[in-house]
C-alpha cells in the first residue's frame, strides 16, 4: 500500500469521474428539470460507446467516433422525447415507466446487435504511459481528466451564458415562477434531453478506450448515475460535478484497497446521503 | 387449473406445467410489488431485495441446516417481513415517492454487488449461486401447508388488528380464515391424489407437478388474502394514504405504521415467491436474487396487468411470460424486445392495465 498506488488510483478516480460526469450531469438535469427518472439514459450511454467504436476501428479516428457518438445519441435522446415522452406530459410516474420500456427495447436491441463480446479500441496517438517522479501513468486515463473538465467548462458556460441555460437553471429552482413571467418551459425539455443524451452518447464513446464496451455496461453506469444525482443533489451543476468525482475516486480507492467492497461502497454513499441529507450534497 | 398438470402430462404437452408454474411464482412476486405501488403509491425499485433473500433463506436451510422445505418456507416468509419493517424504519423519515424509491433501490443494490464478489462466495456462491438440495416428498410439503398458511394467516390477521384496534375503524372484518381453510382443504384433496398417481407413472416428472400445485395454493390463497385486506378497512386506509398522506394523518391514522404493515406483507410474499422459485430453477444466484433486472420485470408485469386491483398483477404476469415463452420459440432472441414494446403500448392505450379491460377497478371518489 504505497504511496505511488494511492496516487494512481486516485488519478484513475479522477478520469472514471470525468466519465461518470458526463453520464450523470444529463441525467441530472432532466431530472431536475422534468421530474423524470430516466432510465434509458444508460442505454444511450451504451449505445454511443457501441457507435464510438464502430466509428473508431472503422475511421481510426478518436475525434469522428466522439462526434458519431454525441450526435447519434443526441438524436436519439430527442426523438424519445419528443416521440414518446411529450405525449405522457404532468404524468411523471408514466414516463418514468416508459423509459423503463426503451431501456429494455435499447439494451436488447445491442445485445443482439453485438453480443456478448467486450470490445475495445485504443488510438495510437494515446497509448503509451507517462512517468512522473518514478510512478507510471497511462496517457489515456490523464487525457480523459483534461477532456472531463473541456465538457464540464462547457456544460458549465451553456447552463450559465446561453439563453437556455438560464431558463433551465431557472426552471429547475422554481418552475412555476419561470412561467408566470410567460416562458414555455416546455420548450426546454427537448433541448435538455438533447443535451443530456448527447453527453451520456459521448460519455460512453470517451470511456471505450479505457473500459470497453459490454452489454452490461448501460445499466452498470445508470446506476452509478443514480447515486451521483442523489449524493450531489438534483439539478445542481456543482453537486453532480463533486459527485462524480467523489464516487468515481471512492470506486477506485474501494476497488484497489477492498475490492470487495468496490461497487457497493457508491451505493453505500448514496444511502447514507439519502438517510442524512436528502436533498443531496448541494441543494439544486 | 386443477386437471390440467394431468391432462398434460397424458397429452404429452409437460413444457406447459412449467411454464404455468412460473407464471403462479412470479404472480406472487409482482401482486407483492402492485400492493405497495397500487394502494399505497410506493414504486420499490428495490422489491427484487425481498425475492432475493427468500430464496437465498431457502438455500441456506435446505442447504446448511438440512431443515424440511416447509420450515425453509416459513423462515423466508419470517425474513421477508422482517426485512419490510426494517427497511420501513430506515425510510421513515421519507416513506414516499422518489426518496423511498431510491433508498430501497440502494439497499437492494449494497446487497446485489456484495453478494456477486467472489470474496464472499461463502454466502452466496459467488456468480454461479448456490445449487439448491430439491426436498425430497413434496406430498408432505403440501399437507404441512396447511398448518402453516393457517398459522400465518393468524399471525397476519392479528396484525392487521392491532393495527385497526389503535385507530377509530371498529369492526375489522379480517376474519377470513375459514373461508381459506375451506379453499385448501378442496385444494389439497383434489392435490394429493393427482401429485400420487404422476409420481407413479414417471418419477422424472415429480417435481414440476409438485411445484404447480404447491405454488397454484400459494398464489390462490395470496390472491384472497390480498383480496380480502384491500376491501377491509385496512385497505381503505392505505388508498386514502396513496390518495392524500397529510390528511389520513390529520384523521388520527398512524401512516407509518399502515405502511409498515404494508411492507411488511409485500415483503413476505415476495420471499415467498423467492422460496418457491429457488427450488423451482434448481439454484439462487445474485442475477436471479438481487439484480435490478428482477426489480424491472415486477414493474414490468404489474404495470402491463394494472396495480389497482389484485387480479392484475396475476394477469400480467401470466401474459409477459408466456408472450415471452412462446415468442421465443419463433422470434428467439427478439422476445423482450416484443415484451418492451408491449410495456410501452400499454403505457398509452391501456393506463389501467390488461384488469381494466376487465372490470372497472374500485376507485376511491377523488375529492378535492
Amino acid at each position: 500500500m504505497s504511496l505511488e498506488t494511492l496516487i494512481v488510483a486516485i488519478v484513475d478516480g479522477i478520469a472514471l469521474g470525468a466519465t461518470l460526469f458526463m453520464i450523470s450531469s444529463g441525467l441530472s438535469l432532466i431530472f431536475g428539470l422534468m421530474g423524470i427518472v430516466n432510465f434509458a439514459h444508460g442505454s444511450l450511454f451504451m449505445l454511443g460507446a457501441y457507435i464510438g467504436y464502430e466509428v473508431f476501428s472503422s475511421t481510426n479516428s478518436l475525434a469522428l467516433g466522439l462526434a458519431a457518438a454525441t450526435a447519434s445519441m443526441s438524436l436519439l435522446g430527442g426523438t424519445i422525447e419528443s416521440g414518446l415522452l411529450k405525449r405522457k406530459s404532468g404524468d411523471v410516474l408514466g414516463q418514468a415507466l416508459i423509459t423503463i420500456g426503451v431501456m429494455l427495447l435499447l439494451d436488447r436491441t445491442a445485445w443482439i446487435i453485438w453480443g456478448e463480446t467486450t470490445y475495445k479500441w485504443v488510438p495510437d496517438s494515446l497509448k503509451g504511459v507517462i512517468e512522473l517522479g518514478g510512478i507510471i501513468f497511462y496517457e489515456y486515463r490523464l487525457f480523459l481528466i483534461a477532456f472531463g473538465a473541456v465538457i464540464a467548462a462547457a456544460v458549465f458556460s451553456f447552463l450559465k451564458y446561453t439563453n437556455y441555460g438560464t431558463i433551465i437553471r431557472a426552471a429547475i429552482e422554481d418552475r412555476e415562477m419561470v412561467e408566470a413571467l410567460g416562458i414555455d418551459v416546455r420548450k426546454t425539455f427537448t433541448i435538455t434531453f438533447i443535451l443530456g443524451s448527447g453527453l451520456a452518447g459521448l460519455g460512453g464513446a470517451v470511456l471505450v478506450p479505457w473500459l470497453g464496451v459490454y452489454p452490461t455496461l448501460g445499466i452498470t453506469y445508470l446506476l452509478y448515475a443514480f447515486a451521483i444525482v442523489v449524493i450531489g443533489g438534483i439539478g445542481s451543476f456543482t453537486g453532480t460535478l463533486a459527485a462524480s468525482l467523489l464516487v468515481g475516486v471512492t470506486q477506485q480507492l474501494a476497488a484497489y484497497y477492498v475490492p470487495w467492497l468496490a461497487e457497493a461502497t457508491i451505493f453505500i454513499l448514496m444511502l447514507a446521503v439519502l438517510l442524512l441529507r436528502p436533498e443531496g450534497l448541494v441543494r439544486g | 387449473m386443477l386437471t390440467l398438470p394431468a391432462i398434460i402430462h397424458y397429452t404429452g404437452f409437460t413444457r406447459l406445467t412449467g411454464i404455468l408454474t412460473s407464471i403462479f411464482i412470479l404472480s406472487l412476486y409482482s401482486l407483492s410489488f402492485s400492493i405497495l405501488l397500487g394502494y399505497l403509491g410506493l414504486l420499490n425499485f428495490g422489491h427484487a431485495l425481498f425475492f432475493g433473500l427468500g430464496g437465498y433463506t431457502t438455500a441456506y436451510a435446505l442447504n446448511y441446516m438440512g431443515a424440511p422445505y416447509m420450515a425453509a418456507i416459513l423462515a423466508s416468509l419470517l425474513v421477508g417481513a422482517i426485512s419490510g419493517i426494517a427497511l420501513s424504519f430506515i425510510v421513515r423519515r421519507v416513506f414516499h415517492g422518489v426518496p423511498f424509491a431510491f433508498i430501497s433501490l440502494a439497499v437492494m443494490l449494497i446487497v446485489y454487488f456484495l453478494y456477486r464478489k467472489r470474496e464472499l462466495r461463502l454466502l452466496s456462491g459467488g456468480e454461479q449461486g448456490i445449487n439448491l438440495v430439491v426436498p425430497g416428498s413434496m406430498k408432505a410439503v403440501i399437507f404441512s401447508e396447511t398448518l402453516v398458511i393457517l398459522g400465518a394467516f393468524v399471525v397476519a390477521s392479528s396484525v392487521v388488528r392491532a393495527v385497526i384496534a389503535s385507530r377509530p375503524l371498529r369492526r375489522g372484518s379480517t376474519a377470513f380464515a375459514p373461508l381459506a381453510l375451506a379453499g385448501v382443504v378442496a385444494v389439497l384433496l383434489a392435490n394429493s391424489w393427482y401429485i400420487e398417481e404422476l409420481s407413479l407413472e414417471s418419477p422424472a416428472l415429480r417435481i414440476t407437478p409438485n411445484y404447480y400445485f404447491l405454488s397454484l395454493n400459494l398464489l390462490v390463497l395470496s390472491y384472497l388474502f390480498t383480496k380480502r385486506l384491500v376491501e377491509s378497512p385496512v385497505g381503505r386506509v392505505w388508498l386514502a394514504i396513496r390518495e392524500n398522506e397529510q390528511r389520513a394523518s390529520a384523521l388520527g391514522f398512524d401512516v407509518f405504521k399502515y405502511k409498515a404493515l404494508a411492507m411488511a406483507m409485500a415483503g413476505s410474499m415476495a420471499a415467498l415467491a423467492g422460496s418457491l422459485y429457488a427450488p423451482f430453477t434448481f439454484n439462487i444466484n445474485p442475477d436471479k436474487a438481487f439484480s435490478p433486472l428482477v426489480s424491472v420485470y415486477a414493474i414490468i408485469y404489474s404495470i402491463i396487468g394494472g396495480v389497482w386491483t389484485p387480479l392484475g398483477p396475476i394477469l400480467g404476469t401470466g401474459f409477459v411470460v408466456f408472450l415471452e415463452r412462446l415468442l421465443a420459440d419463433y422470434t428467439g432472441k427478439w422476445s423482450t424486445i416484443i415484451v418492451g414494446a408491449v410495456f410501452i403500448a400499454v403505457m398509452y392505450a391501456m393506463p389501467r392495465g390488461l384488469a381494466g379491460l376487465l372490470e372497472k377497478a374500485p376507485r376511491l371518489r377523488r375529492g378535492r
